[in-house]
Formats: C-alpha cells, structure tokens, sequence
C-alpha cells in the first residue's frame, strides 16, 4: 500500500540531507518522493496525476535501459532526465518499518 | 446540444438524442470506458492501450426499464484540471451538457490513484456513479474492495464490474435506471475532503465573492481558480456580475502560496484518497510472481528483449508478409479475379456498352472495377486487414509501451522519445492513421520529426506487402532494401533533430499489466480500423481510376508519362515504370501495385531501386490531407518539398553504387 508522509502535505523541503535522485536508487531499493524538481507545469501535472507525487513510496525495478519503478500495483517507465528530477528519501530496513 | 462538441463529433450517423436524459462516461485511458459505452449503447468504439485513441466524442443510445437515455464516451482525463485538448474537451463537455448522471470509470486495482479525480467530480457537484472496473486483474492481484464502504464514504453509487468479460454489467444498467429515476440523491454529497485550513479559507472567501449561476459547485470553481485554470478565469469574466472583485478575490487567495496551490491541492487529494483506499481494500498478495511478470520483465531486458522483439516481427512477417501478402493475395488476384471478375467485367461491358471511352472508365486495363477495386481489394485489403489483427492483438496484450522503454534510447538520437514507437509500428499497418495518432506525442518538435519519418520512410501495409511481395523470393534484395530504409531512416531522424528548433524530448509513460487480449475486442477493433480504412481508402482508389481514365481521354497522362521518364532512366529504370510512379502520386500503395504488374520485365538492381524509390517517395493523398490538417501546411509543404526529390536521389544513387559494385 502506498503511504504518505503527512508532514510532506503542510511542507514541502526543496532539498533536505539524504534526500537523492531516483536514478540514484538501487534495483529493489525503495524510497518515498519528496519533490518533483521540474520546470514544465503541465508535465509535472502528467506526473502527479499517474500518481508519481511527493508522499508516494515506490521501489526501482529496472535501471538500464529506462528507469522502471514501481508505485502500488502500477509500474511507470521514465528516462534519465525524468528519473533525475524525481527526488526520493531512500527507505533501508529500519526506516521502511517506520512507515 | 451545444457548439463546441458539435465540432469535434462527426460520426457517420448522427444519433438523434434531443431531450433525452444524458448519461457521460468520464476516467483514465485504458480502463474500459469504451467498453462500457458498448455495453450500454450497442455502438463499439475502438478500446486502446495507448492515451488519445479516443479523440472524438461518441454518442450513442441506450434503454433500461423502458426508458431511453444518451450516453456520450469521452476522452481520457487524468484529472479536474486539463493538460491537454482531449482533456479540455471532456471538461467542456461536462460543464456545458448538463448530464444526468456521470459515471466514472475506474481501474479497481489502482483505485487509491484513480480516487482524486472521483473526489474532485463530487466536489464539483456533480451527479456520479463509481465503476470499479477491471476487478478480475484486481482479485488476480490479490485485491479485494468493499463497496459498502466507498458507497457510505462518498455518498454515490458504487459497482464493481469486469466489463471485458461482461461481468457486472446489469449492475451497471440497474444502477443507471436507478440513478436517472432520481432513487437515488447524487447531488447532496458529504464533504468528502478538507484541504489544509490556508486552502479552505481562501475557498470561503472565493466561494462568497462568487455569485452567477454556474454548471459547477462554486467549492470547485473556487479550488480551479486558485490554481490558475485560464478557462474558468474566462468563465467568470462572463457570467459574474462583478468578475473583477472575484478576481481580486483569487489573488489574495493566492498570496499564501509561492506559486500556486496545485501541488497542496493534489497532495490532500493524494490523502484522502490514501485513507479512503485503506479502508475500502484488503490486499493478500500472490505468493509467487506470475508468468505475466516474467515476461513483462524479458521484454524490458536489453538482451531477451531484443530476441522477442525479433521473434515478434518474424511471427508478424509469417501472418502479414506471408499469409497476407501472399497466399491471400495471390488467391483474390489470380484465382477471383483475374479468372472470373475482370473476364465477367469485360465481357458484360463489351454487350452493354457500346462506347469504348466508357467501356474503359469501368473496365480494361486501368478501370474503376478492373483496376480499381481490383487493388483495393485483391492485394490491399489481405494485407491491411491481416496487419491491423496483428497490431491490435499486439496492442492489447500490453507490449508496446514496454517496446517504448527498450528503444527510447535510440529513438532519443533521432529527437524522438520512446512513445513514438506506437505511431511507427501503426505506421507500417496505415501512415495516415499514424500521422493522426502523432498528435499524442508531448512535443510540437516531436510530432514534426515523426510526421516526417512516416512520410519518408515508414511503407504502409499495403505498400509493404506489394513490396515484401515483389522482393520476397530474394533474400539479397530484402536485405539491401531493408537496409537503405533503415539507414534513411536513422540519417534522416538524427538530421532532423539536429535541424528543427523545440525542446528536447522526455519519455514517462505507465506500463500497463500484460494482458491476454480477448478475441472478442481484438476482432472489433479490428473491424473498427478496418471500416475507417475502407471509407477513407476505397473511395481513393475509385477517385484515382477516375483521375487516370480522364488523364488518358485527355492525353494529360501521356503527357506526364513523358516528363517522368527522364527521371526513370536516370533511376535506370525501363520506361514503363513511369506508369507505377504516377500512380504513386495517387496514393504510394496504389505506385506499389503498379509495381507488380511489371515484375517480370524488370532485373534485380531495377527491381531494388525502385521499390527503394517507392517507398521513399510522395505519401498517399489521403496522408497528405492528414499532414495538412495536424502539422499546419508550413510544415506539411516543407516535407513534401524535401520527399520527392530525396527519394529521387537516393534511388539514382542506389543505382549507381550498385552498378559500380557490379552487383545484380
């Protein structure tokens, strides 16, 4: 079940400590998206509306040759330039169980 | 009904449905709106793996319980507030039909993403259904939804269907019957969310400041306003008495937030939706992976990936090339009509009429039936019809978008993304249904450089089983033709990027689960292309034996025949061949076709350079019309200027490379 962080919807951190790029993750690791660095309005929209929004958990599946992850029981499908500006906080074994 | 849905409604038959109570199918692509609308109306419309197929509005008419009501299908929409025309659209159409009831459609397994946009219909006031829809991906995925507690939490009617298999439907038809004979009170919703208390009290404030008489709750018009919607600034500026003081209103309203309050909207939507989701399912995840996941994962692999897709194009060359191209082809040309229809044509002409110029308008060597028809459906229609089942089983079992992700890398050095994929594969069943579908591509930079390649370099099915036919008893030849095309079409790709000005592409795209397709939509939505294909198709080849036969009167085509023929022979191809370019410049499957007739007279090399030439050359009239109406004719007039004589060069310079080489 995706789950979201309540302080994410009162506040928004642009960058914050151990908060990394999508691209960044490893195969099988899971995080939680904290922002959606992007310039485009109507495709930051496109992504919020698939469901790929800060407070979203989701785990990569596949780096090369696209970035596949998975969120719920949807895979989405981004390139380099989509999977950079996704910033996620990574989940380890201790924080996940937090969640 | 209003003006502006008129216009983007243009079916063949206009459904009579004046002051009947409405019924809108609103949702995500790909959940089975389409199949829902079929269910209700008896009308199909084509059900698509891919955002955008649904372009138009369809309407159609339905009966429960004795009464009669309209249903109109609509475009996807990802949310209340529209990115794109297809979204505006569906918007416009809700706010200006005043429908009875709108039914939201659902994919149940991802209701916790599909819930925001249910929130915002009932926040925006109007009367709605919930169809969770695909229940059985949903069970198979281990999730199972209480519609009691939607039902109760949202204060709407909730059914769950699985409308592929015709499950839940008389559910669906009763709880229409029940909500148009008002059983059931729609309009009085709970508040269904809070936002964070910054967002409620600029909607307060906004909400009192609203006083005009509007289609939507003034809750929402408020929310759409604070997050900057153009449309509905435009719709206050003309129904408010005092427009300017609402609009004051949304400045103040806005001053609390850095930009706008889009991304607080979504997230409480996002929230709520979480919450709702939570108690309304119950996931128990399947032990073991599936066979799907498997394969999904094989086809994103680089290495097994690119043996299926090779496996899939030799599976699609057997049915298209092979079965279409050939054996069906080669039983309507020879054994239909070259034994009977042309003989029995000829001869009924020869008795009937006694005039040879008009003889000659129906039958002989280049009539409407003997030459005309003949092609349209002895050595198009196989092939057409054989390659549309195959792309549409393709498309519903889920593939393409994984294709997308495996080559969006190449397609990237050719100023393409991924997603351009779909409108080149459908390329090669009909360009002029791809130039359209190139509409959905995100960028204007994107859909030129696709408008482009199709034009240039992407044979159609008709013009490609004329071909595969032509070169197909010789490996050489299909391998020297495939290559020159592949290779005009990567140079061309990459030259092109280079060249036209825009941002560079981005590829997202969801991939939706595999599916086995079910026969009965692959059949119908074969037969829906199919249709589309003979009534823009069948009247062009009518149209260009007409244009030849009035050319031939005239002395016209003689005349064009001779200013060809220097450029064959500069091809280097015999003096006949002019008579398959001209009719190339009919439609470029219809040159093909030309082609074939003059087979046996022409050797390897000629052979080679032109069909290398014909597929290169001018697209058919009908893609030309296409490229007009989507890409404006700056765009359209440059793409013909640079085909013809590119095509021209290439084929020259095959001939003399070829030559030198001594080969064939």
């Amino acid at each position: 079940m995706t789950l979201l962080l309540s302080s994410s919807v009162t506040e928004l951190p642009l960058s914050s400590a151990g908060d990394v790029p999508l691209a960044s993750l490893r195969v099988g690791q899971e995080g939680v998206v904290t922002v959606l660095a992007m310039r485009d309005e109507a495709r930051l929209r496109k992504l919020m509306a698939l469901g790929i929004l800060p407070g979203a958990r989701l785990r990569l599946v596949r780096r090369w040759p696209g970035y596949v992850f998975q969120i719920g029981f949807s895979q989405f499908a981004v390139d380099e330039d989509i999977a950079g500006a996704i910033y996620v906080r990574p989940l380890d074994a201790s924080a996940a169980a937090d969640l | 009904m209003t003006q502006s849905v008129q216009t983007s409604c243009h079916g063949p038959v206009p459904v009579e449905t004046e002051g009947m109570p409405l019924v809108v199918l609103v949702g995500q692509p790909n959940v089975g709106k389409s199949v829902l609308f079929h269910h209700l109306t008896g009308i199909y419309v084509t059900v698509s793996n891919y955002p955008g197929t649904t372009v138009e509005v369809t309407r159609g008419k339905g009966r429960v319980a004795g009464d009669e009501f309209a249903v109109m299908d609509t475009p996807g929409m990802y949310g209340f507030l529209p990115i794109t025309e297809e979204e505006r659209i569906a918007r416009r159409l809700l706010l200006e039909e005043r429908p009875s009831l709108v039914i939201h459609v659902v994919d149940a397994k991802n209701l916790e993403r599909m819930l925001p946009m249910t929130l915002q219909f009932i926040e925006a006031g109007l009367p709605l259904m919930l169809v969770l829809n695909l229940m059985d991906e949903a069970e198979r995925a281990g999730v199972q939804v209480d519609e009691d507690v939607l039902q109760r939490a949202l204060g709407i009617p909730v059914v769950k269907t699985a409308l592929a298999r015709g499950q839940g439907v008389e559910a669906v038809r009763a709880a229409v019957a029940a909500a148009l004979r008002g059983d059931t009170s729609p309009r009085q919703s709970p508040a269904v969310i809070r936002y964070p208390d910054q967002i409620e009290q600029a909607i307060d404030r906004l909400s009192r400041a609203l006083q005009g008489e509007h289609s939507l709750s003034r809750r929402m018009i408020a929310l759409l306003l604070l997050q900057g919607d153009e449309e509905i600034v435009a719709m206050v500026r003309q129904r408010e008495p005092n427009p300017e003081d609402v609009l004051r209103a949304v400045e103040e309203g806005r001053q609390a937030f850095a930009d706008t309050p889009m991304l607080e909207i979504a997230l409480a939507l996002r929230l709520r939706a979480a919450e709702l989701a939570g108690q309304a399912i119950s996931v128990h995840a399947p032990a073991k992976p599936g066979i799907s996941a498997r394969l999904s994962e094989a086809m994103m692999n680089p290495l097994t990936g690119i043996l299926l897709l090779v496996f899939t194009l030799f599976l699609v060359y057997e049915f298209v090339g092979v079965l279409g191209a050939q054996v069906l082809v080669d039983f309507l040309e020879n054994g239909v009509f070259a034994a009977y229809v042309n003989p029995w044509v000829d001869a009924l002409l020869g008795r009937v009429v006694p005039w040879p110029w008009l003889r000659s308008l129906f039958g002989g060597e280049f009539g409407i039936i003997t030459l005309g028809i003949r092609y349209a459906v002895a050595i198009v229609l196989p092939v057409v019809a054989t390659f549309f089942l195959a792309f549409s089983l393709i498309e519903d079992s889920g593939y393409l978008p994984r294709l997308a992700m495996l080559i969006d890398r190449v397609f990237k050095k050719i100023g393409l993304s991924g997603r351009a994929v779909i409108p080149m594969v459908l390329g090669f069943g009909c360009d002029t249904m791809a130039t359209l579908v190139a509409r959905t591509l995100e960028t204007r930079r994107e859909r030129v450089i696709s408008t482009l390649l199709l034009a240039l370099a992407i044979p159609c099915s008709a013009q490609l089983g004329v071909m595969l036919g032509l070169l197909g008893g010789d490996v050489r030849l299909l391998a020297v033709w495939t290559a020159v095309l592949s290779a005009v079409f990567l140079l061309v790709g990459y030259l092109a990027a280079q060249v036209t000005p825009g941002e560079r592409p981005v590829f997202y795209m969801e991939l939706p689960p595999l599916r086995l397709p079910t026969v009965g939509n692959v059949l119908s939505k074969t037969a829906a292309r199919m249709e589309w294909y003979l009534r823009e198709v069948l009247p062009l080849f009518v149209l260009a034996s007409v244009l030849i036969w009035v050319g031939q009167l005239t002395g016209l085509f003689d005349l064009a025949l001779a200013l060809i023929r220097p450029v064959m022979h500069w091809l280097g191809l015999p003096d006949q061949a002019a008579t398959a370019f001209l009719f190339g410049f009919f439609r470029r499957d219809y040159g093909a076709a030309g082609l074939y007739d003059l087979q046996a007279t022409l050797s390897a090399r000629q052979l080679l350079v032109a069909t290398v030439t014909m597929t290169l050359f001018v697209p058919c009239i009908a893609q030309v019309a296409v490229m007009f109406k989507e890409r404006g004719w700056k765009v359209a007039v440059g793409i013909l200027v640079f085909v013809v004589p590119f095509a021209l060069l290439v084929g020259g310079g095959l001939n003399r490379v070829l030559l030198w080489l001594g080969m064939m």
